[in-house]
């Protein structure tokens, strides 16, 4: 796979051009998910999923494999987001900034009832910003601990840590307020 | 009896201490639900259909931009060129015209 990436010779342009549309084939989904995890807006996803993918495009002729191809590919969506997220105004550090507040579009003016099945915008945003992403990675990427690490380049452990004390903090608020609704 | 850890809680699941303790049953259904909600919203997401496209549109202008037709160029070479073998055709006869009328002139 990726046989022609970093070996001139002629015909690069139609390997390259192979190459690209092997990397739109099996990345995209991949590299939207990431963004929509960073940026928590469908449409500024789609934006910047569109940039890191002309990105690597660009990149694509002095791309050598010093790291793998998903690690650069990552790499690339992680900071195309984080230049989007500077565009917009919003904390344009990094997965690590403290309780920043994200716009999370989906959100809906459903506040959290007691009674009604949680909303995912509502929860998401009840949580501290450094374990939205990964939260919302998690469930994307079909609950793969590895794929999130790689994709949001965190240790595995702390993916673990993270996702297992968002979810703790949620079902313990949640598990309150419903014993609370329920002696009221 | 003593309440498990929260981690053991859910290792044991439903059947475990929550089947008999009230408030940890609320608890496990409240993971579950959360568990829920997520996966519900984001299990599935995947790129829109027209992103891939856009892309390729993308990359097209920009290889349109970066490299232009170089008809203009080889049509300005070949003008050149024209002008050129005219004037190297020309020149002697010219030039022999020239001296004629000197030599006539003196």
């Amino acid at each position: 796979m990726f046989r022609n990436i970093g070996a001139p010779r002629p015909g690069l342009k139609k390997a390259m051009a192979e190459d690209f549309e092997r990397i739109v084939r099996d990345y995209q989904d991949k590299i939207f998910r990431l963004a929509f995890s960073m940026l928590g807006d469908h449409a500024a996803a789609e934006e910047a999923a569109q940039d890191a993918l002309v990105r690597i495009w660009r990149g694509l002729p002095g791309f050598r494999g010093a790291s793998s191809l998903s690690t650069w590919i990552y790499a690339i969506t992680r900071n195309t987001c984080l230049s989007a997220r500077g565009r917009r105004g919003l904390a344009a550090d990094s997965l690590e900034e403290p309780a920043a507040r994200i716009a999370v579009e989906m959100r809906v003016a459903k506040a959290w009832s007691a009674a009604a099945a949680p909303d995912a915008a509502a929860l998401l945003d009840r949580l501290p910003a450094k374990y939205r992403a990964v939260v919302a990675l998690f469930y994307m990427q079909e609950k793969s601990y590895d794929e999130v690490a790689r994709m949001l380049d965190l240790p595995i452990g702390t993916v673990k840590t993270y996702l297992f004390r968002a979810r703790q903090s949620l079902s313990e608020e949640l598990a309150r307020e419903r014993v609370k609704k329920g002696e009221a | 009896m003593a309440c498990p850890d929260f981690d053991e809680l859910i290792r044991q699941g439903p059947n475990g201490h929550a089947g008999h303790c009230d408030e940890c049953r609320a608890l496990w259904d409240a993971w579950t639900e959360v568990d829920e909600a997520f996966e519900s919203a984001f299990a599935g997401v995947a790129a829109p259909p027209k992103m891939a496209p856009a892309v390729r549109a993308r990359i097209a202008r920009e290889l349109g931009i970066r490299r232009p037709s170089i008809l203009p160029e080889a049509l300005d070479l070949i003008g050149w060129a024209a002008v050129l073998a005219l004037l190297a055709i020309m020149l002697p006869h010219l030039l022999l015209r020239f001296g004629a009328a000197l030599a006539g002139a003196g």
